[in-house]
């Protein structure tokens, strides 16, 4: 027994003071029995003797000193920063659980993080424009009640005939670029006309200079423009003033009196904006191809405006009758029109990546548990001695949370990089409408439900233990798991594998959809073809004559160039996005009974893109300007119009498509083509009328020019710019290879494929080392059932073959609920599959047999090492 | 002669009316004033001398006896000494009462 003397400086722990309480009345008791007359050592004995059992006195005060005492806040925070310390020893003592703890939490927050914010960026977020859900779209309804295009006509009596928008705004625009001169090089923008109250309309100011003004929206005013951030930077060479600032396009000088805010690229991705009512009025009902928007006017409800404007559109019905095809007006909110097609394949990522979470966080729970009912011997051990159990608890939840804040800050950064990936190769326009960002509400969510998960499965064995009795814990040894703790096992393996295989069966169906929209037979071919897109501008090539020497002269310059296989033109390419379409009449027939896709090409065009002929006849060197007009149709036009008859020698005429120009004359039919896919690969093939460009030049001077070659096409891009150079260096290019372009219109599926694919193997591995896991922890609790059965003489081949039966069991329960589970939520996804059905049976055969071979492996590796148990090891330890 | 419970702590209270002590002063001095019938265990003791503590009810500081040596020492607080009174009169009226019941109303 240590003497103390005076007091120690400092706050004072309660086990020393207790400690010093108690020592010191054994000293005064020492002390009396000395001073009545018995011996030191004696008396020590003897006070040692009556005081009774010295530990549990002690922890017994400490209990009472401690518990609820309002420590001092350096208190407090010396404890806490005790119990991180350990923690993190304990954590570190077993390395290959933290890291896989922290991956699989890193895992689950940094993806589901990085998919929510992208989705939330997109469908949920208001569009980046003001009061965004003021703004609607609207459309004229036909009397079959579809959407159809809006006639400017119509449009302008709306606009006065309404009272409940704030300012509505007609646009026109198309895909197609137009050549803009007078900048640092000739460059092809997007360009839309726009009405006067446009900018007002969609609620964006410019970020320099201004927009138009009413006089200058005015047919026959000079001609003004509004120009993109990027125009401005690469066009303008960014000046800090407008004034004298023009650019020249559709053979007029514009001065450029505003510059748009970066990003801004409402309608279509356009750069450069003018004054639509530059074109002057057209009164026709019919001119379709314009959109609008409009902005209600605040308070108003979308309803009652929708309501309004739809009885102007009937009662000009009744007032035009045959003049107009629009019996009324439809309104949608503008957000809906611009993300509506993104809608699904968002959704439908999100659900995935919330279901990786799920499977993340059941891992995260069976190896804490696993942990756990691991440590209850250490853990029963430790209460014995004197821990309490709120302290017990304690320490469990700081090395839950230690490990959650690892994995959260993996997570995070996790999260952000798989965004940047996304958005890196993220296809569609609709991407780049949206402001993404890291969402901290979406990381918050996604953080607690990772750290619940590591909170209750990391307290529930400090929870059991103090229930149970410590004595008990500690005879049991390792065998104190009861019944109830195998069925948690069981339903989390069944749970995952369940997860699993709907994420894989979405993965496969996602990818089969990909695999069957490439082989659709799209009627032409792209290998090694290279497409030139060119644009005459009207100020030089404004007859027929000269854009039909022009377009001579260059085919005949490329067919020379080496490697070149053949040489074709047409005015819009398949798959460009671009097309135009129109009526026409069938000799015989009552006037307007053809309605098709219309194309100007080239006599070689058909077999630049591998087009194969039907019936009759390409066009040939005969047909020429003045000559015999001749066309030639597809397939389809063919079928629909002539039925079994051969369409080759009838006559066509009066095609809308260029009959202002051309006349309404009639033309012979000489040949029929296979039909090609224009708008997309899964569309039907329209059907189309193609006239020869000699014989329709003004109608072919934005063609697209196709050269086949003998290598591979990138080699001829330098060649055939420097053709078009010499030519005419006014003319901008744009050269790319077909394929790119077959590519790219397959970028969102094959998008959704490869992130759903990538999902659902990140699954799959979680899943596996869950299993792994499970299996691995059900070996070492039974080691010693095991070690006797070997003693006894059983073989390992046996006991493998059990436990692997017996784990295999939950895993073949999930598949059957992944299974059925993958069927009902089939039907969701009718819209995103092409050419498998949702219920598809190879895809679920496939996904049956992964899961399987992966589970059998999972739980094969941990029973092997049951025949390496040595049965007289474990019968001594323990 | 084994305590009666909760009464421990009433008997701590009244030694420590009289003046600071230490807790094995205490214990003494409840066996002597006791004619040695009421024994207290060291086990109770103490436990009992810091629940006290903690309600407030004594104040406990480090000190050192006559003969030099450290102890801690408790003594009443204001509330300890209310506690004290009430708990007097509660058992004042406690023992009247078993007294009536065992023994019937005095005459």
């Amino acid at each position: 027994m240590k003497n103390r003397h005076g007091r120690r400086p400092g706050p004072v722990s309660t086990q020393e003071d207790v400690d010093r309480e108690l020592r010191s009345h054994l000293a005064l008791h020492v002390e009396r029995l000395v001073a009545q007359g018995v011996p030191p050592e004696e008396a020590q004995r003897q006070a040692r003797e009556a005081f009774g059992n010295y530990a549990a006195i002690s922890s017994q005060c400490r209990h009472i000193s401690e518990a609820n005492s309002p420590q001092s806040l350096a208190n407090m925070f010396d404890s806490i920063v005790a119990d991180v310390r350990f923690a993190w020893r304990t954590l570190r003592k077993n390395p290959v659980f933290l890291a896989t703890a922290v991956m699989t939490l890193a895992l689950g927050i940094g993806a589901n993080t990085a998919i929510f914010s992208v989705v939330n960026g997109i469908l949920l977020s208001p569009l980046p424009y003001e009061e965004p859900d003021r703004i609607v779209a609207l459309w004229e309804r036909t009397p079959s009640g579809r959407d159809n295009s809006i006639a400017t006509a119509n449009f302008w009596d709306w606009q006065a005939q309404t009272e409940m928008f704030e300012s509505m705004a007609v646009m026109s625009f198309s895909s197609s670029p137009t050549t803009v001169l007078g900048g640092e090089a000739p460059a092809r923008v997007r360009t839309a006309a726009v009405s006067l109250d446009f900018f007002r309309t969609i609620g964006v100011q410019p970020r320099l200079g201004r927009t138009f003004g009413a006089d200058e929206a005015v047919e026959g005013a000079p001609p003004k423009l509004v120009v993109a951030h990027s125009v401005w930077q690469d066009l303008l060479g960014a000046p800090a003033d407008l004034a004298g600032q023009t650019l020249r396009m559709n053979g007029f000088e514009a001065e450029v009196v505003g510059v748009m805010p970066p990003g801004f690229n409402y309608p279509g991705r356009s750069q450069v904006w003018f004054p639509i009512e530059l074109y002057g009025f057209n009164p026709h009902r019919t001119a379709h191809g314009y959109s609008a928007i409009a902005r209600l006017l605040p308070e108003v409800p979308l309803e009652a405006a929708a309501e309004e404007i739809d009885a102007v559109g009937a009662a000009l019905y009744e007032i035009y009758g045959d003049e107009t095809d629009a019996v009324g007006v439809n309104v949608y909110p503008l957000h809906d029109e611009l993300v509506g097609d993104a809608r699904s394949p968002l959704i439908l990522l999100l659900a995935s990546s919330g279901m990786v979470l799920l499977v993340a966080c059941g891992n995260l729970a069976s190896s804490l548990l696993a942990r756990g009912t691991q440590r209850l011997p250490e853990t029963a051990l430790r209460a014995a001695l004197g821990a309490r159990r709120g302290r017990l608890i304690r320490q469990a939840i700081t090395e839950a949370v230690v490990l959650a804040v690892l994995g959260a800050v993996v997570g995070m950064l996790t999260a952000q990089f798989v965004t940047d990936a996304l958005l890196r190769s993220a296809p569609g326009d609709v991407w780049r409408y949206a402001s993404v960002e890291l969402d901290p509400a979406v990381l918050g969510f996604t953080l607690i439900v990772a750290l619940g998960t590591a909170f209750l499965f990391g307290l529930y064995p400090a929870l059991r233990l103090t229930r149970s009795s410590e004595a008990d814990a500690l005879r049991g040894g390792s065998r104190t798991v009861a019944g109830g703790g195998t069925r948690i096992w069981s339903a989390l393996v069944v749970a995952e594998v369940a997860l699993v295989v709907v994420l894989l069966t979405g993965a496969g169906l996602m990818m089969r959809s990909f695999q069957a929209v490439l082989d659709i037979d799209a009627g032409f071919e792209s290998t090694g073809v290279l497409t030139v897109d060119i644009d005459l501008p009207e100020e030089n090539y404004a007859d027929d004559g000269a854009v039909a020497r022009f377009l001579d002269g260059a085919l005949a310059e490329l067919e020379a160039l080496p490697g070149v296989d053949g040489v074709g033109l047409v005015s819009h390419l398949p798959l460009s996005g671009r097309g135009t379409n129109g009526q026409f009449d069938i000799e015989g027939r009552e006037p307007g009974a053809g309605y098709s896709d219309y194309r100007v090409a080239s006599p070689d065009y058909f077999e630049t893109l591998s087009i194969p002929l039907v019936e009759g006849r390409f066009f040939e060197p005969g047909d020429q300007a003045g000559g015999e007009p001749v066309v030639v149709v597809n397939e389809a036009l063919a079928r629909e119009y002539f039925g079994d008859e051969s369409a080759v020698g009838k006559r066509v005429g009066n095609l809308a498509n260029d009959n202002w120009i051309y006349g309404e004359e009639w033309m012979r039919i000489v040949g029929v083509v296979g039909d090609v896919r224009h708008r997309s690969l899964t569309r039907a093939p329209a059907k189309t009328i193609y006239v020869h460009y000699r014989q329709r030049p003004l109608r072919a001077r934005t063609p697209t020019i196709t050269v086949r070659t003998t290598g591979d096409p990138v080699q001829l891009v330098n060649p055939v710019r420097n053709v078009f150079a010499r030519l005419d260096t006014e003319i901008p290019t744009e050269i790319t290879p077909m394929r790119d372009l077959v590519s790219a219109s397959v970028r969102d599926r094959r998008f959704t494929a490869v992130v759903l694919s990538a999902f659902s193997v990140m699954a799959l591995a979680l899943a596996a080392v869950g299993i792994y896991g499970v299996v691995a922890y059900a070996v070492a609790r039974r080691r010693r059932d095991i070690g006797i059965r070997l003693a006894l003489g059983a073989e390992p081949g046996r006991i493998q073959h059990e436990i692997v039966r017996g784990s295999l069991l939950p895993t073949v329960i999930g598949l059957g609920i992944g299974v059925a589970a993958s069927i009902a939520l089939g039907r969701l996804v009718t819209g995103l599959v092409y050419g498998v059905g949702t219920a598809d049976p190879m895809t679920f055969a496939g996904v049956a047999a992964i899961l399987l071979a992966t589970a059998f492996v999972a739980c094969w590796l941990p029973a092997r090492r049951t025949a390496k148990i040595d049965p007289m090891t474990t019968m001594r330890t323990d | 002669m084994d305590l009666l419970k909760g009464t421990l702590d009433v008997l701590i209270l009244k030694t420590l009316s009289a003046r600071k002590a230490h807790g094995y002063a205490v214990a003494r001095e409840i066996q002597e004033q006791s004619g040695q019938a009421l024994i207290v265990e060291e086990g109770a003791l103490y436990p009992a001398l810091r629940r006290l503590e903690k309600r407030g009810l004594l104040r406990a500081s480090w000190g050192q006896t006559d003969t030099g040596r450290e102890a801690k020492f408790y003594a009443l607080t204001a509330a300890g000494k209310r506690h004290l009174k009430q708990s007097v009169s509660d058992w004042d009226r406690y023992v009247e009462a078993m007294g009536l019941v065992l023994r019937g109303p005095k005459a």
